[in-house]
């Protein structure tokens, strides 16, 4: 700034905005520090006036393509190229244009000295004695006050936890006599699946909820035998060739829906475990800790397939009261 | 499924096919030829759910929609089921339409065929062995998606899993040999043909997440299963094949019958078809749509690294 600017400054806002000049002494305007950065200037400021002026025509275009909804990639490149080049002048501006540097500047002692310091906590404490010990009252209430609003605030934190899980981890919603169904609705016929086909069923009344698709969710197996070994190797006679077992993988919960009909493997899509579905879907391979539960069928009068009860133990992956 | 409530006007669409169509699975046909049409006049066998003769009910076990004869119209010839279907698919014999000299010498082409390519590992009778399963009474879907994918004849003997390749066979070929093999032992389902256009994307969007997507990931690219089996890419199939693997459950992958009905399988082999194979990747290049592989790669590569350079020359000093 010149020194010519600031007598007029002063004048439009009075004495209170009065400044003094301060003249950097440590640079002149012939130093080489203040020189461009760049031996080029003049061709730098072509290349970054152009770089500007390009980005400006990217951003016109933007503002013209958004305008007449044109394709995505459209409104990215102009976007994404205005930005660009945008940056490339500014940086490039503050990189060739600027002086080149370098400069210092000295700094006072930021702290005050310790005479100040002392009589400055002297003062709070022989203020706050005097203020707070004349009116115990009043602090007590202070204090009672600032204690509970600080209890209270637990409040939301505890609630967000959710609400307490009760047996909803133990139980699902298929009971003897449950139907099975798909997903829209249909009851499954011991003639609607084929040997190697599945589908996947869940209470009947359930299969739009979300509870029915997450915990209750069941595979339905037709395997081509008709004994398949359970959890713990004894032969166990399938219902027309039927299993059925949870669809939540006992490691994290992941839907199991990848069925290879010649190996009879169920695979879990998140970290490939592998469980036998003819030998009461033990897991074979992969990191989950316990076979799928599996839940036992019946079939009614017309040949509809139910629950014959409900599963044997929690579906899904361990929690703190089993692992 | 909104695809319930329609299902009888669909039905309609199909009556002018041929003369020897009836609607419905009511009709018997007496035998001899040409006596479809008569057979529309006589009253209803109850016991007889299945149309034609000549065909045992073992194979008809598969009820409603499942690629079996379930359909709303079924044609007979000579008391054979050459086929059935609604308007969704129509599944036909690769003899339809044939005279009866004719379809023998197709067939014995067929045999011919056999002999030569597949007869080594699936012995000369069609009846499997040791080192290849038995084909008698799978049907001529089942037959004719092997050989038309190229996944048979198998140039690796003990292979885990026939992978696709160019095929061998011809398609007129192909259908020579099923033609062959279903005439050992007769069996459904029959050689699907997909009419796509009144198919639902979105159904078809919704069917292919809760069934497909499991295996063949969401974006049809295919991935590892267990014990290097693997389910392929469907970007190569075609509507036929998408509906026979559905149908006839093809290697490792399930069989899909009466959970999936003809509409609903229509409206899969539309979203495949038109969906899968033609993604729409409004963002650029979708990198085979194979997931954070390839996406990770490009991002550091050319996101990462070109950021590094941007930093280094932001940091270098200017001369």
């Amino acid at each position: 700034m010149s020194d010519a600017e600031l007598p007029e400054a002063a004048d439009g806002h009075g004495d209170t905005a009065t400044r003094t000049p301060v003249t950097l002494q440590s640079v002149r305007a012939d130093s080489p520090h203040l020189q461009p950065a760049t031996r080029y200037p003049d061709r730098m400021e072509n290349l970054i006036s152009v770089a500007l002026f390009l980005g400006l025509v990217c951003f016109a275009g933007f503002g013209a393509a958004y305008w007449v909804n044109a394709v995505p990639w459209v409104l990215a490149v102009t976007f994404g190229a205005g930005l660009c080049l945008m940056g490339f002048g500014l940086t490039a501006w503050g990189k060739y244009l600027m002086p080149r540097g370098p400069f210092v500047e000295e700094r006072h002692q930021l702290a005050g000295t310790t005479e100040e310091r002392d009589a400055m906590a002297a003062a709070v404490v022989e203020r706050t004695k005097v203020s707070v010990g004349r009116r115990p009252m009043l602090a007590g209430l202070f204090a009672a006050a600032s204690g509970l609003f600080g209890l209270v605030l637990l409040f939301p934190l505890l609630r967000s936890l959710g609400p307490l899980p009760g047996d909803s981890f133990d139980t699902t919603n298929w009971k003897r006599g449950t139907y099975l169904v798909d997903s829209t609705g249909r009851r499954i016929n011991i003639g609607t699946v084929v040997p190697g086909g599945l589908v996947t069923v869940y209470p009947e009344g359930r299969q739009n909820t979300d509870e029915g698709q997450a915990i209750d969710q069941t595979v339905l197996i037709r395997v081509d035998t008709a004994y398949i070994a359970d959890a713990q190797g004894h032969p166990q006679p399938t219902t027309h060739g039927y299993v059925a077992y949870s669809k939540m993988c006992t490691h994290l919960g992941c839907p199991v829906g990848l069925y290879e009909q010649e190996l009879n493997y169920l695979v879990c899509p998140c970290h490939q475990s592998m469980f036998n579905v003819l030998e009461g879907c033990i897991p074979i391979f992969g990191p989950a800790p316990r076979p799928l539960p599996q839940l036992q069928l019946m079939v009614d009068d017309n040949g509809d397939l139910q629950a014959a009860g409900p599963y044997d133990q929690p579906v899904g992956p361990g929690f703190w009261e089993r692992s | 499924m909104a695809a319930r409530g329609t299902v009888r006007n669909r039905l309609l669409v199909p009556g002018v096919l041929t003369v020897m169509v009836t609607v419905g699975s009511l009709f018997a046909l007496g035998g001899g030829a040409g006596a479809a049409v008569r057979a529309a006049e006589r009253p209803a066998r109850a016991a007889a759910v299945y149309p034609c003769h000549g065909y045992s009910t073992y194979h008809l076990t598969t009820t409603p929609n499942a690629g079996a004869p379930n359909s709303s119209y079924f044609v007979c010839v000579h008391g054979r089921l050459v086929r059935y279907g609604n308007s969704a698919i129509v599944y036909t014999t690769p003899t339809a339409g044939m005279s009866a000299a004719a379809a023998a010498a197709f067939i014995a082409h067929g045999d011919l065929l056999f002999q030569e390519y597949c007869s080594s590992c699936h012995t000369p009778d069609a009846g499997g062995g040791t080192r290849a399963p038995n084909l008698r009474g799978v049907g001529p879907a089942t037959v004719e998606f092997w050989i038309d994918t190229g996944r048979m004849p198998a140039t690796i003997q003990n292979q885990v899993q026939a992978p696709i390749k160019p095929p061998k066979l011809t398609k007129l070929q192909a259908r020579q040999v099923a033609a062959w093999v279903n005439s050992l032992d007769p069996a459904t389902p029959y050689v699907p043909s997909v009419n796509v256009k009144a198919a639902d994307l979105s159904d078809g969007a919704s069917l292919f997440a809760l069934n497909c997507a499991a295996c063949h990931t969401i974006t049809g690219a295919g991935d590892a299963l267990a014990k290097s089996t693997f389910a392929p890419t469907l970007h190569l199939a075609t509507p036929a094949e998408v509906a026979e693997a559905i149908r006839t459950g093809p290697g490792n992958m399930p069989r899909f019958s009466g959970n999936l009905n003809d509409w609903q399988v229509r409206d899969l082999v539309a979203y495949v078809t038109e969906k899968i194979q033609k993604p729409a990747n409004i963002g650029g290049n979708g990198l085979g749509g194979i997931g954070p592989v390839t996406e990770g790669f490009v991002g550091l590569l050319f996101g990462v690294g070109g950021l590094a350079l941007v930093c280094f020359w932001i940091g270098d000093r200017a001369k």
